[in-house]
């Protein structure tokens, strides 16, 4: 993709996080498209983790979407007992309408920005609007590293701008919560709030990145390299010649397969 | 439940798939487009529709292909796909290139046993792509085992060996299913089977009636009946729906589109707009290919011999000034020549040289060769639609191969010269004339980077990159060493040698294309707990020097070729969409009986698997024929609309061959 194709590319989270974190890395990954498959510079324990949090990413979608008999799936029994925690924590409850699984894009004023959802939860009944994300890391979560996370500003943004269509008719910013969810810590639920000043911040906050990576020349992104983070980065061998240190597995690894799925073609005929 | 349907009917460039953009936008406005599910024929148009969107607000987008959405609902459903315990989280999807080589495997088990296929001369690739066919082609006519048996042997009727042939085929046919069931592996037939048994439940059902609002089908002349079974479900449970189509374009008719059972289902039902407009072709073009189709069709019966069925019926004469210009000669290779000459002329008085295609309807080499070298004498060059596309000839995946090669020795393959060569020039950053004595010492080492110090280098390679050298040469052996994965290794060589080199946009798709393909092929041989050895790596790479792997992602709709004059195969320019039209078409060899490409296989009929097949009927060569004409004809009219200017006739009496040409398609023309 060349620089000009960024104004037609929805940024995610983990795009504006990659940028955030080495703006270089993110000119390899979303302008040269080298992404590395997920397997790479992983150990087997940590390709593990990352497909146990897949497969619980899939157990949640259907146990939400209502389908039933996945007792007959042999999930491993890890993703087995964070499906039942999950199942604990939160039970289906009639009258709620649950959307896992969920994509919302906006596209204005030049600013496109995506969001996948891993649950929305409606109660428009009682006028409560969740956010839900499932994290399956080691580390027990905490508020204040989430609070500021890219994942919650966009997220809440985008569900005010996007969402009116699925959320209760009298909604407002302060009725929205985000809840961000380990079933390795199932007690701990890290809840965060959201207004209308928040939502008018957030608003400025993700509008100023867009344009700053949007006005950015090819060659400017090198100039933007931070370099102390270079160590354990998969782009090592590109910009500096040699191998990084074990990397280790962040959520957005459940992400990037995505992007390979995207190039494959199916070819039914000869 | 369906309150309007709506079909806009026009051809090519007639504005239909705008008109569904624009009511997809509209309606996503108003509904949310959640509410809208599409269906288009392939995923470069999934994609464009995707990416051009004019929509500020969006929800998730339901426009599939009617394989991508039966994947993604499979996917999605698995646990109620199946009534047996033990299911993976989620089925493995097998590509067709694996298909192939598992379907190889159970027919050269079979034939080690020399009781299946004795008279059957073809290789046992060949039949396992023709009963893998056999299996897709059922699927998209929603026939089952049982039916698809009955018709192979309607086709054999009479002929015993035949039949016995059909009834081994089915065996193993069926043996391959059962194994794909056993190991929840699924391919493409498999796929369309799980996905009606979803669609025949009621709670799927509701499901989708409580999920749409509206259909839009885009291309519905393309759409094989178990798509179009899937469409009438689909309106039987949303409100509007709203449909394109093209009543030319029945190219793909035997690939499983069928244009006439689409109209048979719902037009009665449906509110028809013509659209007379078009913008694509011009008037003359599609004039002129009128007349053909007059001419043709007017002759009426089954033709045996062209000339003698076309007397009745008008010439062309005078209404031919859509031929610009007939060449022949009475050999071909004079032939060639003339129509170089003729393109290099249009290009003098300012075509360019994109807007000139060359069709043939078999490209050999002779063709190729006069055609690149003279338009190169006037600084020209050839893009062959065919042959632009192998992962091969990209200097970055042949890399990736070709140290695969070298450090997998059991495999017993050897990279060629060139691709050594090339490699090293693309590694160590040489230039050709070293990369050639470098390529002459590994291979005098028997395949082995040799030891070379760094005087002899500098003397006689004369290249300073000696660090480079050795880290190739110590890597290389830390792998043969390591004995490392072969999934792994394409992705090292790729991080840790290719991707530093700053390969461009199209390079890093090649590769990540065998890498990706090899994890795909990888995890399916898993899944079969097939413990082949050396087989697997060897299919895999001559799989893609055979250009089978499928590489079509290379060019990206929208990258059209401008600068080049196209040469290519009728089938390969019509469905190119690297091209949408030229000004002059140079249609070649028109005495040529490979202009009426036949439709069967020795063990294949996508004919008689179609709802079309007469079942009194019996399978003779006045069918063989009529269809073939009837093939010839639309490639014929379909190229003729992607020219606007005109087209010229080249044709010689004698083949490269020497051998005289009496194909009739030379009679259309006259
Ligand atoms: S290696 Fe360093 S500079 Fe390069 S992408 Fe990674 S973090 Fe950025």
């Amino acid at each position: 993709m060349a620089v000009k194709e960024l104004e037609k590319f929805y940024f995610s989270q983990t795009a504006i996080k990659t940028y955030l974190t080495c703006p270089l890395d993110f000119r390899s990954r979303y302008i040269d498209k080298l992404i590395w498959p997920s397997g790479y510079n992983k150990t087997e324990k940590q390709q593990a983790q990352i497909e146990r949090g897949q497969v619980f990413h899939t157990l949640a979608n259907r146990y939400f979407l209502g389908i039933g008999s996945q007792e007959k799936v042999e999930a491993g029994s890890e993703a087995r007992d964070y499906l039942e925690r999950l199942k604990d924590y939160l039970p289906v409850e009639a009258g709620i309408r649950y959307l896992p699984e969920y994509e919302l894009r906006y596209n204005q004023d030049g600013v496109r920005l995506m969001a996948k959802f891993d649950l929305l939860y409606i109660d428009s009944e009682n006028g409560e609007v969740i956010i839900y994300d499932w994290k399956t890391g080691d580390n027990q979560p905490e508020t204040s590293y989430y609070q500021k996370d890219i994942q919650t500003i966009l997220y809440q943004f985008i569900l005010v701008e996007v969402g009116e269509r699925y959320l209760p008719a009298d909604f407002k910013p302060g009725d929205l919560k985000m809840i961000y969810w380990n079933p390795n810590y199932p007690e701990i639920e890290v809840e965060i709030e959201y207004s209308k000043k928040q939502h008018q911040e957030n608003k400025n906050y993700l509008y100023n990145i867009i344009e700053e990576i949007l006005e950015l020349e090819y060659a400017e992104y090198a100039e933007l390299t931070p370099g102390d983070k270079c160590y354990r980065c998969n782009y090592r061998p590109i910009c500096e010649g040699e191998q990084p240190e074990e990397s280790p597995v962040v959520e957005d690894d459940l992400d990037l397969d995505l992007d390979w799925e995207m190039l494959e073609e199916i070819k039914f005929y000869n | 439940m369906g309150q309007i349907l709506k079909i806009y009917k026009g051809p090519a460039g007639s504005g239909k798939t705008t008109i569904l953009k624009d009511k997809y936008q509209e309606l996503a406005r108003e509904v949310g487009t959640d509410r809208i599910m599409v269906l288009l024929q392939n995923a470069p148009s999934v994609r464009d529709w995707k990416n051009n969107l004019q929509l500020k607000k969006s929800g998730p987008l339901n426009i599939f292909t009617f394989f991508g959405l039966a994947q993604d609902q499979v996917r999605t459903y698995w646990p109620e796909v199946y009534d047996i315990e033990g299911l993976p989280v989620d089925p493995y999807f097998m590509n067709v290139e694996t298909a192939h080589y598992i379907m190889t495997r159970i027919v050269e088990q079979r034939r080690d046993k020399k009781d299946y296929f004795v008279n059957l001369n073809s290789t046992s690739n060949s039949i396992a792509v023709q009963l893998i066919d056999n299996l897709n082609q059922a699927a998209l006519n929603l026939l089952n085992m049982a039916e698809l048996e009955a018709r192979l042997l309607d086709w054999a009727a009479d002929d015993t060996d035949k039949g016995k042939i059909f009834k081994e085929a089915i065996l193993l046919m069926n043996q391959y299913r059962e194994s794909c069931h056993d190991h929840f592996v699924i391919d493409y037939s498999l796929l369309i089977k799980l996905f009606f048994r979803l669609l025949k439940t009621d709670r799927y059902l509701k499901r989708l009636e409580e999920s749409y609002d509206y259909l839009i089908v885009d291309e519905l002349e393309l759409t094989p009946p178990a798509a179009q079974k899937l469409i009438e479900y689909m309106l039987s449970v949303t409100q509007d729906s709203f449909m394109a189509y093209n009543p030319e374009g029945k190219i793909n008719r035997f690939f499983g589109g069928n244009p006439k059972l689409a109209e048979k289902k719902f037009f009665h039902q449906a509110e028809i707009e013509e659209l007379t407009e078009f913008y694509g072709a011009s008037q003359e073009a599609v004039d002129f290919a009128e007349r053909i189709k007059g001419r043709v069709k007017a002759s009426s019966g089954i033709h045996r011999s062209g000339a003698r069925n076309l007397e009745g019926s008008q010439k062309l004469a005078d209404s031919s000034e859509y031929i610009e210009g007939r060449i022949s000669s009475e050999f071909r290779g004079d032939m060639l020549g003339k129509v170089a000459d003729e393109v290099i002329r249009l290009v003098e008085t300012g075509v360019e040289p994109g807007d000139i295609g060359v069709i043939a309807p078999h490209l050999d080499k002779v063709l190729e060769f006069t055609f690149t070298e003279k338009l190169a004498r006037e600084g020209l060059d050839i893009f062959n639609l065919l042959r632009s596309k192998r992962l091969i000839d990209i200097p970055y995946s042949q890399a990736l191969l070709t140290l695969a090669q070298l450090v997998y020795p059991a495999w017993k393959l050897r990279p060629d010269f060139t691709s050594l060569q090339q490699t090293f020039v693309l590694l160590l950053d040489l230039d050709p004339v070293r990369g050639a004595i470098l390529a002459e010492r590994v291979i005098a080492n028997e395949y082995r980077l040799p030891e070379i110090d760094q005087q002899e280098l500098r003397e006689r390679l004369g290249f300073k990159r000696f660090e480079e050298y050795n880290k190739l040469q110590a890597w290389i052996a830390e792998k043969i060493e390591a004995e490392i994965e072969v999934r792994d290794f394409f992705q090292q060589v790729f991080v840790e040698f290719l991707a530093p080199l700053s390969p461009d946009e199209e390079e890093i798709i090649a590769c990540r294309q065998i890498i990706k393909s090899f994890h795909k092929f990888a995890e399916i041989i898993e899944a079969y707990n097939i413990t082949d050895g050396n087989r697997i790596g060897k299919y895999f790479i001559s799989m893609i020097n055979k250009g089978t792997l499928a590489a079509e992602i290379l060019n990206e709709p929208g990258q059209k070729i401008r600068d080049k004059v196209i040469v290519s195969t009728p089938y390969k320019f019509i469905t190119s969409t690297l091209v949408d039209s030229v000004e002059y078409l140079f249609l070649l060899d028109t005495g040529s009986q490979f202009w009426f490409s036949g439709i069967t296989k020795e063990l294949l009929n996508p004919y008689v698997l179609s709802p079309q097949w007469n079942q009194q009927a019996n399978w003779d060569d006045r069918i063989d024929r009529s269809l073939k004409q009837d093939q010839l004809l639309d490639n014929i009219l379909s190229l003729i609309r992607k020219s606007s200017k005109g087209i010229y006739l080249a044709t010689s009496l004698f083949d490269s061959r020497g051998i005289e040409q009496e194909g009739e398609l030379v009679d259309w023309f006259i």
